[in-house]
């Protein structure tokens, strides 16, 4: 029985009220009796298959009220209507029971309590169903919801390893560029200066001479290691703004006028993460959604934020413009969680902003 | 037709469906009077026919093998089997067989 729910309560009430009715008929073998009967089954399923036409009880209440004088049962079928009326939500109907008492002339104290029973029956049934609707919207909601943190959690796991990869390349990145600018820079400088140094001592004595020659030609062994080693530590793919502007390069829909503006050498590598994945995601949603003929990719970096504008001038679809997809949720949720904003505007044209702001070290001690 | 529509739409599977409807036809069409005449049958039976379109087809029929014209006794069988059809059809519309 824990399976039972309102709407089979009642359709089982309807049922049985309907072979109820047969039942009568067959006591009185009216043969309109009979079509009234056909007539409110037609309706009633019609009500059954188009729920919204509640209003329809109506038409059952007046052929009951027009055909009571002539089949002595009929006034028994208001039950049936005035079940279904309140089920239904349609409570005028209710006033058709009244409007029978006065088609019988006299007021039946059966007929009230019937009527009475049917349209509270009618009424609780209602209650219980619009509970039991209220109930499934919340567990769909809540089912949602974890299937949103499911997806934002298949994404982040996926993000992690990206994010340690290019962490790891942004971190030899600056080694190489530390060794090639300062640690490269003072050892060559010290190269140049002792083989200066060596044509001044030509009346030195010929041991030293070749000690010194020696140790000139392992400082240039060293040296041309160092250079050496700093190239291969470069690495090959482009970061930073570079990545971004090689994908924009590399959009196959359409030119993609990509601007820069400010000292990006800063930002640090979980938002550059942030704003390349942001990047992809609004190029294939123009690429799917949109017919775009041009799209304009703005980044305005200053000391304090980082923001990146996404623009196309392609048709807006139904889809984009009625709000976020699980793509663009989670990279509001991700710009979020690095106190950033991420927003879409559906206008004219589609544009998608990402602001984040830059706390880091350089800035502080600025 | 509409009867076998709505018929197949209470079953999830074909072979149940069929095996139960040729009974049910069976027996509509015995309540009718198409194989017994009605007047052969208990009065409380007479009539338990008229839950079937079948019941109302022969009345049709019968009405019109008797007085030979278009009388009202067949209009009425005619409009009971529309009415049949039309809640059949509503019936059978909104569930399909799996």
């Amino acid at each position: 029985m824990s399976d039972l729910k309102p709407e089979i309560t009642f359709n089982i009430c309807k049922i049985a009220g309907f072979a109820l009715m047969l039942a009568l008929w067959f006591y009185d073998t009216e043969l309109i009796g009979f079509f009234l009967l056909l007539a409110m089954a037609i309706l009633s399923l019609f009500r059954w298959r188009f729920p919204n036409f509640g209003a329809t009880v109506l038409i059952d209440a007046l052929l009951i009220i027009a055909l009571s004088p002539t089949w002595s049962y009929a006034q028994y079928a208001m039950v049936l209507v005035l079940l279904e009326g309140s089920y239904r939500r349609f409570y005028p109907v209710i006033l058709t029971g009244a409007v029978m008492f006065y088609v019988l002339g006299y007021f039946d104290l059966t007929f009230f309590l019937l009527f009475t029973l049917a349209a509270l029956c009618g009424l609780f049934l209602g209650l219980w169903e619009r509970e039991y609707k209220q109930k499934f919207t919340l567990r769909d909601n809540e089912v949602k919801k974890l299937y949103q943190l499911q997806h934002l959690q298949s994404d982040l796991i996926t993000t992690l390893p990206q994010v340690e990869r290019r962490t790891a390349v942004a971190e030899r990145t600056r080694i190489a560029r530390d060794i090639h600018d300062n640690a490269g820079h003072e050892v060559v400088a010290a190269y140049i200066s002792l083989q200066t140094a060596r044509g001044l001592m030509d009346g030195a004595d010929k041991e030293a001479l070749e000690l010194y020659d020696e140790a000139l030609k392992r400082l240039d062994n060293g040296v041309n290691k160092i250079r050496e080693t700093a190239h291969n530590l470069q690495t090959v793919t482009a970061i930073g703004v570079e990545s971004l502007r090689e994908t924009c390069e590399h959009f196959p829909v359409c030119s993609v006028l990509f601007r820069s503006f400010g000292d990006t050498t800063f930002i640090p590598v979980y938002i550059w993460h942030m704003l390349e994945s942001c990047l992809n995601e609004s190029l294939t949603n123009a690429a799917r959604h949109a017919k775009p003929e041009t799209l304009t990719v703005e980044m305005d970096t200053t000391k304090h934020l980082v923001r990146l504008c996404i623009e196309n001038d392609g048709v807006v679809d139904s889809e984009s413009a009625t709000g976020f997809g699980n793509g663009l949720r989670n990279l509001s949720y991700r710009a979020t969680a690095i106190g950033g904003t991420f927003s879409v505007d559906a206008g004219d044209k589609f544009r998608v902003v990402c602001v984040i702001p830059l706390n880091n070290e350089k800035n502080e001690t600025a | 037709v509409t009867l076998s529509f709505a018929w197949n739409c209470l079953f999830k599977s074909k072979n149940s469906s069929f095996s139960s409807y040729s009974a049910i036809v069976t027996f509509g069409v015995l309540l009718s009077g198409a194989l017994i005449p009605l007047e052969f049958f208990p009065t409380a039976l007479q009539y338990v026919g008229a839950i079937f379109p079948a019941y109302w087809g022969m009345r049709a029929i019968n009405s019109l093998a008797e007085l030979g014209t278009f009388n009202i006794d067949y209009w009425v069988g005619i409009a009971a089997m529309v009415l049949f059809s039309i809640a059949f059809l509503l019936y059978g519309g909104k569930r399909r067989m799996i």
